[in-house]
């Protein structure tokens, strides 16, 4: 199997500072993988260290099987987006998106014809002749793109490309992003701290924290059954029940975590079933979120649990207000346990 | 520091700034008023009358042609040197922090730190114990020494303006070092040379005191101009000689301002 | 070259070997750049040993021998420099001459700078708290400009000025003032027979010719007062006077002591505005100059200018202390 990357208890170290510390993951070759955690959580200086930024303090990486210790970015055949998208200002759009193959000795006619379709690619014909500066932000970020792109590289980098655009032109981005990687089929490996952009636009994601991996899986995976809980925590909302809570609850002693959307409003009245547990409380707080509404809930001891209710006037949880007594109940097989 | 709530100036801080400034520009106007003054034997105000034939008179002087010519050619050589050195010097300082950065830049400043007279009388101290024979190639020692620093600091401001980003995406995109500066670095720092050889060529065309140390018998045109302030022969000939050095530097230095004034933000980088 | 095309089309494109992460560089110049690439610290000797090599060689040395002259001594028969060491300059410029020379010139250095922080600070105010956009550049050009364009042609208009036949005494004359400029040049030590001739003319010149150097730091120093600041302090119920002596005042000061490390160093080391403007006293430069002149006394214009170097390295220091490194 021909691994696109492959880190091999890499680490990447600043004096004291541990960016990164042993860590090792794979990239299948042809797919959208994320890299997911808080700032400085080590994902940036991962990019970094395939792109050729900057070289690990210890550890192997390699790009396609071959070590890449050594090799300058130049002569990596891997192409980053940047943040500030890090356009040349000096120069034209079209004279950008040429600049890699320009470099490397393509002949005029060729860079020109490759640059034209690269702009047809993302929807950029009419402006080959404009300055960057003149250029709105979805507009650098697709030229960004498209300056990656044009030289045919077999991975290619995105680090928090989508972060400054407003939220309309972000969700569409993301789908026009997925979808290019699914025409080209090259790798991808992307950068962000937006959870829900991971989730959607990703087949594997890695959870990253303070310098190592707390989980890799695909994103099915790490909503349902988070390894820890920081991921329970960090993808999603997620209610973790310690394990006092969880005994008084569920008769279960584990810690467990529970998806808001998993619980639900229950009448008191119903008789017992074995596969759903209830638990008696008072509402605290109702936040109204168009689709759907946020219930806060006080259950025994003090503990705060959130539910997340779509937002139906038929149902009971659209009569409940603060200061109501409620009962809340989820399935069994709805909370996830995890060792940590 | 803008004063938001009165858009309107106290009138007497507007008058204080004007007089000032008026102070600073009007002995230019008499440079250019006597240089027409008929009168030649002495500073008579007003001028008894108005006349252009100094210029012609100066025209026609070779020792002022032959000054102008080893002040230009000074000037051109030590700015090329300046140039080179201060962007060297720039682009090894902007950056990285090494042992002794503080005291290189300390060194680099210091030629025009220290009074003229001290970068004088020690090239003096040092041709005297060397034996080196006074030339053109003292004076553009001289000259270039100060002259560095005018070049250092504008290649300095205009290397901290370029972000990283930029020099990292071009060798993403697969650009060796070479290429990077060619392609890159060179169109984004021109202008600041650019600007900073008019100042320096501006500073050296006019530069009279460290050049009285290291000229010897040779004369450029301040010299020149200092041994007619001392003892003059046609006064409004000096004085259409000033109006000659007071265009030939205040045009570098208007270009100069032109271009570093403009870039203030890099476009079509980030948000 | 292929184009982007289709995944189907991909794996016929992409057999192993085409395309492969690591491409060796194949000509000379790329060979030298990943050299370089992995040696950044001979890079940066590279960049920096040409600059330090002229710098060190020419400037340090020149300043080495400057210090050494002043260790020697002359020969006062015969002319010719004694190349021994001996400490017998420095007595000689420790004499009440000499030394009155040094005074002379430190006091004026000092009125200097008082003066023309006086003068310069409502103008770089009214540049840095009123002017906006165009005037705001014209008036930095106006500042800039005299700075960088011909000191001698800027002193030498003085002298047209302040001659007697000039236009100073002319207008005096025409305001019926005469008697004010003749109460002023009778003034003792600082007037003379004619302003062109007197101290005062000196110390006029001196102000003129350094002002923008004291214009532009202060400027500096003041366009990086926020205006949230003054606003608090009158919103704490501050009068625009005390706000300008509490607030604005005390920030704006390291910017009034940069400047004054220019005026007053500046006015230390000049030989040739006493020269052209003043009494025929001497000042330190016009001492190094004559020295070094005709008589060839190179020790003892050393050992003068060794004067200012150690005055300036405890100004210098001094100015630190209050702040003006930052405002530079």
């Amino acid at each position: 199997m021909d691994f696109a990357v492959r880190f091999e208890d890499v680490c990447r170290y600043y004096g004291k500072v541990r960016a990164l510390d042993k860590v090792s993951f794979e990239v299948t070759d042809g797919e959208f993988f994320s890299m997911l955690g808080p700032s400085g959580s080590g994902k940036t200086t991962s990019l970094r260290l395939i792109a050729g930024f900057e070289n690990a303090t210890a550890g192997k990486i390699f790009i396609h099987g071959q070590e890449a210790r050594d090799v300058p970015p130049y002569e990596r055949n891997v192409n980053t987006v940047f943040q500030d998208y890090a356009l040349f200002p000096h120069m034209t759009v079209l004279e950008n998106v040429t600049y890699g193959l320009k470099v490397k000795g393509v002949d005029r006619k060729t860079y020109t014809r490759r640059a034209n379709e690269m702009l047809a690619l993302v929807k950029l014909e009419d402006m080959p002749a404009r300055r960057p500066g003149q250029l709105s932000g979805g507009q650098r970020q697709r030229i960004a793109l498209a300056r990656a792109l044009i030289n045919e590289p077999r991975v290619l980098l995105l680090d928090e490309p989508l972060g400054a655009l407003d939220l309309k032109l972000r969700k569409q981005m993301q789908v026009e992003l997925k979808a290019l990687q699914r025409q080209l089929g090259i790798t991808f490996i992307y950068v962000t701290h937006d959870q829900d952009e991971a989730l959607s636009m990703s087949d594997r994601l890695a959870v990253f924290r303070d310098g190592r991996i707390e989980q890799i899986d695909t994103p099915a995976a790490i909503y349902e059954t988070p390894a820890s809980r920081f991921v329970a925590d960090f993808v999603g909302n997620a209610n973790v029940l310690g394990k006092s809570l969880a005994v008084a609850l569920t008769g279960v002693s584990q810690a467990c975590a529970i998806r808001p959307e998993k619980l639900f409003f229950a009448s008191g009245n119903a008789s017992p079933d074995e596969d759903l547990v209830t638990a008696p409380g008072k509402v605290i707080d109702v936040h109204y979120h168009g689709a759907s509404s946020r219930f806060t809930v006080e259950v025994g001891g003090g503990h705060q649990l959130i539910l997340i209710q779509p937002n139906d006037e038929n149902s009971r949880a659209a009569a409940l207000t603060p200061d109501q007594s409620c009962v809340i109940a989820w399935r069994r097989k709805d909370a996830h346990y995890f060792a940590t | 520091m803008r004063s938001r709530s009165d858009s309107r100036s106290p009138l007497t801080l507007k008058l204080m700034a004007l007089a000032g400034l008026l102070f600073l520009h009007i002995p230019f106007a008499f440079i250019l008023l006597y240089a027409f003054s008929t009168e030649d034997k002495s500073y008579q105000f007003p001028p008894p009358g108005l006349t252009l034939r100094w210029f012609e008179v100066a025209f026609h002087r070779q020792d002022i042609w032959d000054a102008i010519s080893l002040s230009l050619r000074a000037a051109s050589v030590s700015t090329f040197i300046a140039i080179l050195l201060g962007t060297l010097a720039a682009a090894a300082i902007y950056k990285r922090r090494f042992f002794g950065r503080e005291a290189i830049s300390l060194l680099i400043i210091l030629p025009i730190a220290l009074p003229g007279i001290i970068t004088g009388i020690a090239l003096r101290s040092a041709f005297n114990i060397g034996d080196i024979p006074f030339s053109f190639w003292t004076i553009v020692l001289g000259h270039a020494t100060f002259c560095i620093v005018v070049v250092y600091n504008n290649a300095l401001a205009r290397f901290r303006r370029i972000l990283p980003s930029q020099i990292e995406a071009s060798m993403d995109l697969g650009a060796n070092g070479f290429q990077t500066f060619r392609y890159i670095i060179l169109p984004n720092i021109a202008t600041a040379l650019l600007a900073g050889g008019m100042l320096a060529f501006a500073l050296s065309f006019d530069e009279v005191i460290v050049t009285t140390f290291t000229a010897g018998q040779q004369s450029t045109l301040p010299i020149w101009m200092l041994t007619e302030l001392v003892r003059p022969r046609q006064r409004p000939v000096t004085n259409v000689v000033a109006v000659f050095i007071i265009t030939v530097t205040f045009v570098p230095i208007l270009v100069a301002y032109y271009f570093t004034r403009g870039s203030e933000h890099t476009e079509g980088s980030g948000k | 070259m292929p184009t982007i095309s289709p995944p189907e089309d991909r794996t016929t494109h992409h057999a192993a070997g085409d395309r492969i992460p690591s491409l060796p560089p194949t000509s000379l110049v790329g060979r030298v750049s990943t050299f370089l690439y992995h040696h950044p610290l001979l890079l940066l000797l590279l960049f920096l040993i040409p600059p330090l090599l002229w710098l060190g060689v020419i400037y340090l040395g020149a300043l080495g021998a400057l210090l050494m002259q002043s260790f020697f001594s002359i020969d006062e028969f015969s002319g010719v420099i004694n190349r021994e060491f001996t400490l017998r300059t420095y007595v000689e410029l420790f004499t009440p001459a000499n030394m009155d020379i040094v005074l002379r010139t430190v006091l004026m250095a000092g009125a200097v700078t008082l003066a023309s922080a006086l003068i310069a600070f409502p103008i770089a105010y009214y540049m840095a708290r009123y002017a906006r956009g165009r005037v705001k550049a014209l008036l930095y050009l106006a500042v800039m400009l005299p700075l960088w364009s011909s000191y001698l042609v800027r002193v030498y208009s003085w002298k047209l000025i302040l001659a007697r036949e000039g236009i100073l005494n002319w207008a005096f004359a025409k305001l019926h003032l005469l008697w004010l400029m003749d109460a002023v040049l009778a003034l003792p030590v600082v007037g003379g027979t004619s302003l062109s001739v007197s101290y005062l003319g000196t110390f006029l010149v001196f102000m003129y010719i350094w002002m923008p150097y004291m214009i532009l730091p202060i400027q500096a120093a003041l366009e990086r007062v926020p205006v949230s600041l003054i606003e608090a302090a009158s919103d704490l119920g501050a009068r625009p006077g005390v706000a300008f002596r509490t607030v604005i005042l005390p920030l704006a000061f390291p910017g009034v002591v940069a400047g004054s490390i220019f005026t007053f160093s500046l006015t230390l080391g000049d030989y040739i505005i006493p020269g052209i403007i003043g009494s025929s006293r001497f000042f330190i430069g016009q001492a190094v100059y004559s020295h070094q002149g005709l008589a060839g006394n190179i020790p003892l214009a050393a050992a003068f200018s060794v004067v200012p170097i150690v005055i300036m390295a405890f100004y210098l220091s001094a100015a630190k202390k209050l702040g003006a490194f930052d405002a530079l």
